[in-house]
């Protein structure tokens, strides 16, 4: 009926009440007799847009939304949740990679009296006296490991640190391989990046110590200022040792502890 | 429409990591970073002293987890709090540096013992006031029973139990401190909070990593 042109609109204008007896007969057939209205099912008619805005009107009531509507906000929630799972998913891959860095585990130490490799970064050449990074692992680093050892880099050289000892790395240096912030004139301290959450300094006193204690003669050999140098700050590795590797009862984290330790 | 919500819903939240799950967690992660500092009236060269000048000492505070590491030219060491599901402490002191790494695990009897001049300090709050960090801080007057001082400035905006479970010295101050330093002999070694930061702690920060011995054989991990 909807497809069908409208043939019989131009009679709406004559309008003719059927008898009451059609009344009584429809209504006694609808009742009492099998009337077969399925197939009007088929019949679709739109109501007139007016009949609608009437009812709206009157009621004060308009309908929340369409069915396009929601089809569209159910389309944007599905994108939005695709969208977060990508986001989650990249951030989640990133993490597992900083992880896999970070599970990286201090190496054994360098042969007794092999000189660290320092990348040919030699007083003689360089003259960068700037951040140094250091990996100091359990569950925090953030540099690379070359070969199996924590390296650290100073402009964006790599320098093996041999068992995450900055200390021992710094004072097993051998002539001529000594790496030139550790013999610059010490006007200000050295900075030393370990990992995102920590950055240490080497002080103007200790690189004073460390200057004197690369001190050479003319013939390459150490000065003897030199040599006394190295026995005293192996002595204070030594000490520390002794204080809070053997003894359970002290802290370096203490401040109680550390403070009667290095100030006695 | 609906239908293809729910089935999207179903195969994308199971790929939600664990990690960013246990980011809920986050709200409570703290990470507090000092540096130190040795000076004397006098001045001049600290000797042993300098080998930890400069260093830089680290609290790591999540929910029931915690770390305090200290990072020196000489030494790198931490101490780890753990909390089982029985809320059960267990801690374990770790050195990272050098050739003789050991791990040396404790319960949370072993680590009272291990602190055990701090029974019965005494801690003055005062009403001095400094700011730091943005923070205003109110000083305190931590005194050991031999008399040894320890003083000590905090914030009572942030609170961290694990804080003063790591520093025991610090388990009578209502808040979290921000400095604190120990003088000897007219020698200070003074910690100043330098960081204070919000963001998800990674749970490896939290594990105990493996030596190459212990300190204790009895206790021995590998």
């Amino acid at each position: 009926m909807t497809d069908r042109p409208d043939i019989w609109s131009h009679l709406r204008d004559h309008e003719e009440l059927p008898p009451q007896e059609v009344f009584d007969r429809l209504q006694y057939a609808l009742k009492n007799e099998d009337v077969h209205l399925e197939r009007l099912q088929q019949h679709e008619v739109q109501p007139p847009l007016f009949l609608r805005q009437r009812i709206e009107d009157s009621s004060g009531i308009r309908p929340s939304g369409s069915g396009v509507m929601r089809w569209y906000l159910s389309a944007a929630a599905c994108l939005l949740l695709i969208v977060a799972g990508w986001i989650v998913y990249r951030s989640n891959r990133d993490s597992l990679r900083t992880a896999a860095i970070e599970k990286t585990t201090p190496s054994p130490a360098s042969s007794a009296g092999v000189p660290l490799h320092t990348d040919s970064l030699s007083s003689r050449t360089d003259t960068s006296t700037r951040t140094a990074t250091v990996a100091a692992g359990a569950g925090i680093s953030s540099t690379s490991e070359k070969n199996g050892r924590l390296t650290y880099s100073i402009g964006g050289k790599s320098v093996t640190v041999a068992d995450n000892d900055l200390f021992a790395t710094f004072i097993s240096y051998t002539y001529p391989d000594i790496p030139a912030y550790l013999t610059r004139d010490a006007d200000k301290p050295l900075s030393v990046y370990v990992d995102q959450y920590t950055s240490i300094t080497v002080s103007k006193h200790m690189l004073e110590m460390m200057k004197q204690m690369y001190q050479v003669l003319p013939n390459g050999k150490p000065a003897r200022k030199a040599r006394k140098a190295k026995r005293r700050l192996e002595s204070w590795k030594e000490k520390d040792q002794k204080r809070f590797d053997r003894d359970a009862g002290a802290n370096p984290l203490d401040p109680v502890d550390l403070g009667d330790f290095i100030f006695k | 429409m609906h239908r293809i919500f729910y089935i999207v819903s179903l195969f994308v939240l199971p790929a939600f990591p664990r990690d960013l799950i246990q980011a809920g967690r986050a709200a409570s992660d703290l990470t507090v970073s000092y540096s130190i500092e040795v000076t004397s009236k006098k001045g001049g060269d600290m000797s042993l002293g300098e080998t930890y000048n400069g260093g830089v000492q680290t609290l790591f505070a999540g929910n029931k987890d915690g770390r305090l590491r200290l990072v020196s030219l000489i030494r790198v060491q931490s101490i780890f709090l753990s909390t089982g599901d029985d809320q059960v402490r267990k801690f374990a002191i770790v050195k990272e540096s050098g050739k003789d790494k050991y791990v040396t695990h404790l319960t949370e009897k072993e680590w009272k013992q291990h602190n055990k001049k701090y029974d019965g300090v005494t801690c003055k709050l005062t009403e001095d006031t400094t700011q730091l960090l943005r923070h205003v801080c109110k000083k305190a007057i931590i005194t050991l029973k031999d008399g040894r001082v320890i003083t000590a400035w905090y914030t009572e905006a942030i609170r961290s139990p694990v804080f003063s479970s790591l520093e025991p010295a610090f388990s009578g101050v209502p808040g979290l401190v921000l400095k604190y330093e120990y003088t000897l002999r007219k020698k200070t070694i003074s910690y100043t909070a330098t960081a204070i930061s919000r963001n998800p702690i990674s749970p490896d920060v939290f594990t105990v990593p493996a030596a190459t011995r212990s300190a204790d054989p009895s206790k021995d991990l590998q």
